[in-house]
């Protein structure tokens, strides 16, 4: 096992070093350029030319990508040009808020999927399983931003249950503003969860350990817990690493429908603005995160099985 | 060995599905399994022998039916209740598998799939149970008890897998084993090792066992009893020796007529002609009579009843004595095995 955790860190460098690699290149081939974001559509040459010196896009490409990676070593990534604060505060700033958010809405969703995958895949095909299997179907075919205002209306507006928007102080203020986003984010993540473990329930179930397991006469607690439940994780467990990486681009709409200021917001921002810095950061850091998670699921996957490690 | 008999087995019935659709996999079998002896169920694949097995512990899928009486210490395991049949089964009536790569909890190391059947079975604290795990090991004769006992299953070979799986059925003493053709994905030599371990743990520790097969091969080397399974009943039930010198149903004397013979004189095998028929087109009468060559008219219509047909005997053909009086065939050996202990 250490050995395998060693040898998926290492792995982890050239995923960065890629990842560096693309972003530097997007973001000059995006159309447009940083010298007119700034000065507007009138911009006289010399004045493009003076920015574009002060950036250091006069520079080689090599040169160009070189001083990149070192803003990323030092962690001085410049200022944002709209906002005119540093980026690595900006990130600092509001990513936790996203990243809180991703999580809390991966923790519901295995809160909804795991128990009803349970009830589904043992009443198979029976009235309890089409009635889990049918609710589902319906908050997967919804839109995020459509669910997010459906749940803003009845639990905000009618119910004054949660805030209708904002983030709050503090920590746990934080979580009760992020409960409706969460719930939103996660009702599609747990349909598709929801669906792919009661199928690995049902494939479990008729496998040879089952039956053996019974044949040694332990409760049906334990066989469903450390037989069933736990091989059938594993195969679901990939799915959910995956699903975040989505859940984070969900995140951009429901930050921007329940009105919170994250990563999302501030990336959708961006963008519009040609805040180029920003983007930049704020790209490399998202797509770190989502290898950090990628590298931890696999960890968690190699603990529950062990073949994986071999 | 004494003739105490400790499982009786009368009219066990299993089947799946409902109405039109209902299946009978295993029908009326009735059978006795005494004190330290080891009985062998035969047949071809699709025989019901391994329902059989399965059907005495209730250990088939869900929506299957099962009816009859297995009766086991003065209980009837058929009707038993749920909690009580988890006692049984482990504790006193243990099974291995076929394909013990699968049967295996891939996921768990081996310490763990013994010490939860010492669990369930015993009053043993932990250390107790580690202790019990490695004797279990010693016991079934996989070296280096210790360490192995934290290995996962695919750390192990088939034949030290198979070890493991027969280690953690006998955890809690059982005075019954089923084994459902247990040496059937093992290469030869390793089926050997396997049938002689069993057939020693039998001796040491008094149990018995039912064991399911389709090699003629393998009753003859283990088993004393044997009983030959064809479309869910039993065909003929004796003595090993006696029925594979002279077997009184003609499925028997098929099977023997299909097994290779090493040494002597090379013939052509005698296969039996066609195959054997699916649950839900079972022939009127004798299930066997489209392929048998003593069939006549009255196959065709009556079905054969299991009568006494000899010293410890008995047999479901109404040509038995036309069927004994067949030339005998030799009692086949093990493929691969020097034959025996």
């Amino acid at each position: 096992m250490p050995e395998f955790i060693a040898r998926r860190l290492l792995q982890l460098i050239p995923t960065l070093i890629f990842i560096l690699v693309v972003v530097f290149a997007l973001v000059r081939l995006l159309p447009g350029d940083p010298a007119s974001a700034i000065l507007g559509d009138r911009a006289i040459d010399a004045d493009v030319e003076r920015i574009n010196r002060e950036l250091g896009l006069d520079k080689p490409i090599p040169v160009q990508f070189w001083v990149f990676v070192k803003s990323f070593a030092t962690g001085n990534l410049g200022n944002s040009i709209t906002l005119k604060l540093p980026v690595s505060q900006l990130i600092a700033d509001r990513l936790p808020i996203t990243m809180l958010l991703t999580f809390m809405a991966a923790v519901i969703s295995l809160l909804m999927a795991v128990p009803l995958a349970f009830v589904a895949a043992l009443k198979r095909d029976r009235p309890p399983d089409s009635i889990i299997r049918g609710g589902f179907q319906v908050g997967l075919s919804m839109p995020v931003f459509y669910v997010g205002l459906i749940l803003l209306t009845i639990f905000g507006a009618k119910l004054r249950w949660f805030p209708v928007g904002g983030y709050g102080d503090g920590f746990l203020d934080h979580v009760y503003h992020l409960f409706l986003p969460a719930v939103t984010l996660a009702l599609s993540l747990s349909a598709i969860l929801m669906r792919n473990l009661r199928a690995a329930i049902i494939g479990v179930l008729d496998a040879d350990y089952v039956s053996f397991a019974q044949s040694k006469g332990l409760a049906t607690r334990l066989i469903l817990y450390r037989h069933i439940l736990r091989n059938a994780l594993i195969s679901t467990l990939a799915l959910f690493g995956l699903s975040i990486g989505t859940l984070l681009g969900g995140a951009v709409i429901t930050e921007t429908v329940f009105a919170i200021p994250g990563a999302g917001r501030l990336m959708v921002d961006s963008i519009y603005g040609r805040d180029y810095p920003v983007v930049q950061g704020l790209t490399v850091a998202l797509a770190v995160l989502v290898s950090v998670t990628f590298l931890l699921t696999d960890l968690l996957q190699a603990w529950l099985d062990p073949r994986m490690t071999k | 060995m004494s003739s105490e008999t400790v499982l009786s087995v009368r009219g066990l019935t299993a089947s799946f599905g409902q109405g039109d659709r209902k299946l009978t996999a295993v029908n009326g079998v009735s059978f006795d399994v005494r004190k330290g002896e080891v009985l062998g169920l035969v047949g071809e694949s699709g025989s019901g022998k391994s329902v059989t097995l399965r059907a005495l512990t209730r250990l088939l899928p869900e929506g299957a039916e099962v009816t009859g009486q297995v009766m086991w210490r003065g209980r009837d395991l058929v009707s038993l209740p749920p909690a009580a049949l988890r006692q049984v089964r482990g504790g006193q009536i243990s099974m291995i598998f076929q394909e013990p790569m699968t049967a295996l909890n891939p996921v768990l190391p081996v310490r763990v799939q013994i010490e939860e059947n010492l669990r369930a079975h015993t009053g043993l604290d932990a250390a107790g149970r580690k202790a019990r795990s490695r004797e279990l090991l010693d016991l079934v004769g996989i070296p280096d008890a210790a360490r192995r006992l934290n290995e996962y299953p695919h750390q192990f070979s088939g034949g030290m897998r198979q070890r493991v799986m027969i280690a953690i059925a006998l955890a809690s003493d059982p005075d019954l084993l089923l084994a459902d053709e247990p040496t059937t994905a093992l290469d030869v030599t390793i089926q050997d090792q396997i049938l002689n371990l069993i057939l020693d743990l039998r001796d040491e520790l008094g149990m018995s066992v039912v064991f399911v097969t389709h090699d003629l091969g393998v009753v003859a080397q283990i088993c004393d009893r044997m009983a030959v399974m064809y479309a869910g009943r039993i065909a003929e039930e004796g003595p090993v020796a006696d029925v594979l010198a002279q077997p009184h149903h003609a499925y028997t004397l098929g099977l023997l007529g299909s097994v290779p013979h090493a040494g002597g004189e090379r013939r052509p095998l005698h296969s039996i002609e066609g195959t054997p028929p699916g649950l839900a087109a079972i022939p009127p009468g004798c299930a066997f009579n489209p392929r048998c060559g003593f069939a006549t008219s009255e196959c065709r219509q009556t079905l054969p009843q299991l009568v006494p047909s000899g010293p410890a005997r008995q047999a479901a053909c109404h040509h038995r004595d036309r069927v004994a009086d067949e030339t005998t065939v030799p009692i086949p050996r093990a493929a691969g095995s020097g034959g025996g202990r």
